[in-house]
């Protein structure tokens, strides 16, 4: 029951939660956008539409999966070390995990190097993450701004939790049906 | 048309006399007759993706990269100047299987999709329903256009069968598999880019990734052959010995496209076929640079075509113990086994591989291999054929009428007549929309011995170069300005025919 009562309110989700989804939609569209030229050559409106439906499912799914990982580390870390700061800890490890990965395709593209190096890793870069969201917690600079800015995002969900929601429907109806 | 065999024959006689004694057996008999009998032969097409017929052996090419379709050949059509309807998988495919020319299907693009409302046109739906009709498009693109087509197809091999790796996504989703398969694997997750999708596509390249590298590439020193850009690996043995099982389970009379995705790009041979021709003596032609090639030296291109024909002679290797066992199976007997490509492959002026402005011989100049039930002897051909001839020839093989739309007539010999002076297309538009006119394009005219090529969009002024096939086979000599009156002929028929093809998409 203990362990229940760590898991971090709707409060405390959402402006991190919020800044989940604009990285990981950012990224999308930036690549989709890249791919639309190509696709208007031979796609449909509707097709287009299912298109983005899948990715908007998909990065729905990763956006859930991305969550669960500061709430993991809220429920069994100590509750001063992550819970107590769910907001600014959470989007530090968030911002640095996501900006990583990001950065290390941005310097691969057109590349197909395995990324399998990067997950074999994925534990020692897991730690230096830990530990930079720890020292960035203690700037009080760089706290404030993360408080404001995931706080701002959070309006973004308005928009994400509707078009997600009819994606979703879009790729079941086609599917079921 | 009645076929039964000599095989079924005697184990008809077999099961015959028995039947005089037990009532039960002659239903027994009845119902093997309708199965073993069909009304309508069976048909195979093996699609081998790429695969250039100015590279086999079969057609001359001084290095013997073909033995086994040179064996294939002697019981067989063979078609000297086929030519394919487009340069690379999606248009050369769509052809195929439309008969139409890509300006009429409009697959013309990389991931390109047949019209939508033009994709009943098909040979599935035009054979109908008394074959049971299966398709195996192994190569993902392939795959995209085959799966327009899938309620008219009663059994859908997906491309990861009989392979050692699939990571496709798609396959998954069954009742919308070709826009997911668009979506999910040719966008979200595709390999070879940095993906749309963040964490998810990096996880499943990172399985993947780590999956292939601990594969076994046991007898492929180049390793285990793959589907470029697409999670998908394979060895030639298996999949030519899944096909070998196949085709004798179908029940009769059946249609099976089997579009391999070998010898297509990444080339790699197995270990017996590595090294071959390395010490040979023959030395490809040198040709000029084109100015719309990618600039590959000529010691870079003669590297890349060793590997294209060792891969080439790899795949006949294996196409020669599909060949055996099909032989054993009584295939041959009552099936017409068609042999071709979508497009061909080449390592000349600069230019490497085929998705390119260029249409020469090599990218153009397709197999067409067909052996009839039961034929013991060669025929050589040498009327120009396409790919667009392939469904109409099928619909008249199966006693169906030829439908008005098609592009293509029946091959000669199969239905047709031969006709030396027929002018055939192939079309490369990948640059223009599938939506409009085509305003950036290559459009080669085959008419007898000559060729001429159009290339439009692609410089402030449009070009064109005419060749003469039976004086200049390696196409080396432009005539464009020696023949003015040939050469205006051959233009004012390919630009009238592209102004109908275009007519309704302009304004």
């Amino acid at each position: 029951m203990k362990l229940l009562k760590r898991i971090p309110t709707l409060e405390q989700v959402s402006p991190v939660y919020a800044v989940i989804v604009l990285m990981i939609s950012t990224w999308s569209l930036i690549h989709f956008f890249w791919r639309l030229p190509s696709l208007l050559y031979y796609s449909t409106f509707g097709e287009i539409t299912v298109f983005i439906s899948y990715l908007v499912v998909i990065n729905l799914f990763e956006s859930i999966l991305v969550l669960l990982v500061p709430v993991l580390l809220a429920i069994i870390l100590p509750q001063k070390w992550f819970y107590a700061q769910f907001v600014t800890k959470g989007n530090s490890l968030v911002i640095l995990g996501l900006g990583l990965i990001m950065l290390f395709y941005w310097n691969l593209i057109g590349e197909f190097l395995s990324p399998w190096v990067l997950i074999q890793k994925v534990l020692i870069i897991g730690l230096i993450l830990l530990v930079l969201t720890f020292l960035i917690d203690k700037v009080g600079f760089l706290n404030r701004s993360i408080m404001e800015f995931s706080n701002r995002a959070i309006i973004f969900l308005y928009v994400w939790i509707p078009v997600s929601a009819t994606s979703l429907l879009i790729v079941l109806v086609r599917n079921i049906l | 048309m009645s076929i039964i065999n000599r095989r079924s024959f005697l184990k008809l006689m077999g099961a015959a006399a028995p039947a005089v004694l037990m009532p039960g057996v002659a239903s027994w008999i009845d119902q093997n007759l309708r199965l073993k009998a069909p009304s309508k032969p069976n048909i195979i097409i093996l699609v081998f993706d790429a695969m250039s017929a100015r590279n086999l052996s079969v057609y001359g090419y001084p290095r013997q990269t073909s033995p086994n379709l040179e064996r294939f050949a002697e019981r067989a059509n063979v078609y000297h100047t086929h030519h394919s309807g487009g340069n690379f998988t999606i248009p050369g495919t769509a052809s195929l299987l439309t008969g139409t020319y890509p300006w009429t299907h409009r697959a013309i693009n990389h991931s390109g999709a047949v019209k939508h409302d033009l994709a009943g046109n098909n040979v599935f739906r035009i054979l109908g329903d008394d074959y049971h009709r299966l398709a195996f498009p192994q190569n993902v693109w392939a795959d995209l256009i085959v799966s327009q087509f899938s309620d008219d197809i009663d059994t859908f091999l997906p491309p990861g069968t009989f392979g050692e790796l699939d990571y496709l996504l798609g396959n998954n989703f069954p009742k919308d598999r070709n826009l997911a398969t668009r979506a999910l694997d040719d966008l979200v997750f595709k390999i070879g880019q940095a993906p749309v999708s963040l964490i998810l596509g990096t996880m499943h390249r990172g399985f993947y990734s780590r999956a292939s590298a601990l594969l076994d590439s046991q007898g492929y020193p180049r390793g285990i052959p793959q589907n470029v850009n697409y999670p998908l690996n394979f060895r030639l043995e298996n999949v030519l010995e899944g096909l070998a099982s196949l085709m004798p389970e179908q029940p009769s009379p059946f249609f099976a496209y089997l579009h391999l995705f070998p010898p297509h790009a990444p080339y790699r041979p197995s270990g017996k076929f590595n090294r071959l021709f390395i010490d040979d003596e023959y030395t490809p032609q040198n040709k000029p640079t084109h100015r719309f090639s990618d600039q590959y030296s000529q010691e870079k291109l003669n590297l890349a075509r060793r590997s294209y024909d060792q891969y080439i002679a790899s795949l006949d290797s294996e196409f020669g113990r599909l060949m055996d066992s099909w032989e054993d199976a009584g295939v041959f007997e009552n099936s017409y086994v068609i042999i071709t490509s979508d497009h061909g492959e080449m390592f000349e002026r600069g230019e490497k591989a085929h998705s390119s402005p260029l249409l020469y011989e090599p990218v153009v100049h397709v197999p067409l291999l067909i052996s009839t039930p039961g034929q013991k002897s060669r025929r050589d051909i040498y009327s120009p054929t396409n790919a667009v001839d392939i469904l109409p020839t099928l619909a008249d093989l199966a006693g169906n009428p030829i439908p008005p739309w098609c592009d293509g007539m029946p091959l000669p010999g199969l239905g047709g007549g031969e006709d030396l002076e027929r002018g055939t297309y192939t079309v490369e538009a990948q640059r223009s929309s599938a939506f409009g006119s085509l305003k950036k394009s290559t459009i080669a005219l085959r008419k007898g011995n000559h060729k001429l090529i159009y290339y439009t969009g692609y410089e402030a002024e449009d070009s064109f170069e005419l060749y003469d096939l039976s004086e200049d086979n390696e196409e080396l000599e432009n005539l464009y300005p020696a023949k003015p009156a040939h050469a205006k002929k051959m233009k004012d028929e390919l630009l009238e025919a592209l102004f109908a093809a275009d007519r309704p998409y302009t304004k």
